[in-house]
């Protein structure tokens, strides 16, 4: 099983962070969501359905690298592809899994700091 | 070695039954298919627990060579549809959220209170509440339970060992909420320690109860209760990583002992007097059909609960981090509801970690990722909370457990095939529950409330019941009045296969209280 391509995580990237975009609080990337996903993927034998996904991602923006749309392109780029039968798929699945990284413990690495859990409120006090 | 007993499972039933078998001076052999865990082996993994197993769980039985069939569909133990349950010294109850429930005296009536609703299994318990009274009060007391005064719908009961927990921030609102509609309500009982107990600290207030393993073994569960006490009495061997694939017979037909794989995968057999099951409803069944034991309503009537759960959102932040978390319940909707069958217990939950809030509570309008989902879960997550509970299910005989002929463990040994579909009328039973919590949320200050629509589905998972049921026609059931297989004098079930229904409650209580009483009996009578 190959791994993802460089350009294929830098894609991904892209895409996470408007999963989860930076405000205040970090953007899903700056949380640890893609190494987070690079190792899931792999142990959950997924990483065809993303390679197959992002390059669908490349393929629906138009020429320019999704990495280099407007934030405004980028949502439209992927609202769109969440509408096609073809794509829904794999736009609920990345979504899903950033997600799951952003918002669990630290530990599982895309909760950098625990900022996410900061953000909404939760403590753990023992 | 010959054995007088040896009982298969060291979860809520078998733990108790060992040990009351050991005390009395019986050569006990407890085969557990799970390994020993503590605190330090079950991590705090947001994604891998019982409450959020897509990616594995804490505990047993291991992801690979455990398969089960889901309506045909092959599953591994974390994926849907295995309705898996912790497998590992003191089985569930290491990691359960403890809630210590009798069943209501109308639980064991149910056929008699409502009549029979046409293609369900429904029937009344050969036994009634009486019969297990004193037992609860034996699990309440041997194994611990924190709480309060019984509900008003609830017969007089002795009081617990334990003080009730005290009400979090949410409970309070409900409370007002029960005030407001009218509403008895209570502190649910935990067998959880409320302050230090038997040699055992009180519980910390942690945010990880349900699921988890607990930081300083504050919940009572078999492995730090009944399981040391058997071992201590010198009559019990606990062999863990061991798997019992058959029961072994006599050319007559008589059970003889089994036939199990050991820690090092080596296949032994040990031979009994007696040989007690308490796997689980369906580990319990396929043993069962496996060794071709028990007639044909083995596997049979499977059951669970299905949850009416309503979420909703206050106006102000309520979250106070108080855990274990659940904190107030009520009674008044198990039973007397107006042309519904049966009903259950109301309570809210415990603390709802971000990751399941995030997954599972996301209401309509808020689209699923995004600047707007980011946005909610930081302006909902502290202002949440969930109340609900388990339906007392409707049963049906074509709800089972099967052994598959194509699919097979590593072992070699044929795997559960599960399938049906729950009565109709339990979705009707949930969606009444469904009205009756939403009322609660609002009565409270709730300014929204929510809840995803109940459909036919098969309920079984960690409250799984049913599979060997009791009754004193052979025809009809599988075990006896005193959990004793119909034919077989010296086999025994002390789990919750045994329930002719499930109640409006968590069952572990009962689970125990029918093992002491079959033990209890047991003994009285070998």
């Amino acid at each position: 099983m190959q791994s993802l391509s460089e350009s294929q995580v830098h894609t991904l990237r892209a895409v996470v962070d408007r999963i989860i975009p930076k405000d205040d609080y970090p953007s899903a990337s700056e949380a640890g969501c893609v190494e987070f996903l690079l190792h899931l993927i792999e142990q959950e034998s997924l990483v065809d359905s993303y390679r197959i996904g992002l390059d669908g991602v490349e393929a629906y923006s138009h020429g320019t690298a999704f990495a280099d749309l407007s934030a405004h392109q980028q949502d439209e780029v992927l609202e769109s592809l969440a509408k096609k039968p073809r794509s829904r798929k794999f736009i609920t699945l990345v979504a899903r899994q950033t997600m799951e990284g952003y918002y669990s413990d630290p530990g599982n690495g895309a909760n950098r700091g625990g900022r996410a859990w900061e953000m909404i409120g939760f403590k753990v006090t023992a | 070695m010959k054995y007088d007993a040896i009982v298969v499972g060291s979860g809520a039933g078998g733990g108790i039954a060992a040990c009351l078998l050991a005390e009395a001076g019986k050569k006990v052999l407890v085969l557990e298919k799970g390994r020993e865990l503590g605190f330090a082996d079950v991590p705090r993994d947001h994604l891998r627990n019982h409450r959020f197993a897509k990616y594995g769980h804490g505990t047993g039985p291991e992801i690979d060579g455990n398969p089960r069939l889901f309506n045909g569909r092959q599953v591994r133990p974390h994926e849907g549809g295995y309705q898996n349950n912790a497998s590992c010294v003191g089985g569930g109850t290491l990691v359960y959220g403890a809630q210590a429930w009798r069943f209501h005296p109308l639980d064991f009536r149910m056929a008699t209170t409502y009549g029979v609703p046409d293609g369900s299994s429904l029937a009344d318990w050969p036994i009634q509440y009486e019969d297990l009274e004193r037992y609860y009060e034996r699990a309440e007391w041997e194994i611990g339970v924190a709480g309060g005064e019984p509900a008003p719908q609830m017969p007089p009961r002795r009081p617990y060992p334990m003080p009730a927990f005290p009400h979090t921030t949410k409970a309070k609102k409900l409370k007002a909420g029960c005030d407001k509609l009218g509403w008895t309500y209570q502190t649910p009982p935990l067998l959880i320690n409320s302050v230090d107990h038997a040699g055992r600290k009180a519980c910390t207030h942690c945010q990880h109860c349900v699921g988890f393993a607990c930081p300083v073994d504050a919940k009572n569960g078999t492995q730090n209760t009944v399981i040391p006490r058997a071992l201590v009495s010198g009559n019990c061997v606990l062999e863990s990583k061991a798997y019992v694939t058959r029961l072994l017979k006599s050319r007559g037909g008589k059970v003889t002992g089994v036939s199990y794989v050991n820690e090092r995968g080596e296949r032994c057999s040990a031979s009994s007097e007696v040989v007690v099951l308490a796997c689980g409803a369906i580990e319990t069944a396929r043993l069962m059909l496996n060794s071709r034991l028990g007639g044909p309503m083995v596997g049979t009537s499977l059951q669970g609960h299905y949850y009416a759960i309503v979420a909703g959102i206050m106006r102000d932040p309520i979250w106070d981090g108080d855990g274990p978390g659940v904190s107030i319940s009520t009674l008044e909707f198990n039973h007397g509801n107006p042309g519904i069958i049966g009903g259950g217990m109301m309570a809210d939950d415990f603390i709802t970690l971000p990751v399941g809030y995030a997954m599972n509570f996301r209401p309509s309008g808020v689209p699923s990722w995004g600047q707007a989902h980011k946005d909610w879960m930081r302006e909902t997550y502290r202002r949440f909370m969930q109340v609900g509970g388990p339906i007392h299910e409707i049963p049906k005989v074509d709800c089972r457990v099967n052994v598959s002929t194509s699919v097979r463990d590593r072992w070699g040994v044929p795997a559960a095939s599960l399938s049906g579909t729950t009565h109709p009328e339990t979705v009707r039973t949930t969606k009444f529950m469904l009205e009756r919590a939403t009322e609660w949320l609002k009565a409270s200050g709730a300014e929204r409330t929510y809840h995803g629509e109940p459909g036919l589905h098969l309920s079984a998972g960690q409250h799984q019941a049913g599979t060997c049921r009791m009754g004193t026609d052979p025809a009809a059931s599988v075990v006896d009045v005193d959990c004793r297989v119909h034919g077989h004098d010296n086999l025994f079930i002390a789990d919750s296969s045994v329930h002719v229904t499930n109640g409006g409650f968590n069952p572990v209580l009962t689970i125990m209280a029918l093992s002491f009483r079959t033990t209890d009996r047991l003994i009285k009578s070998w």
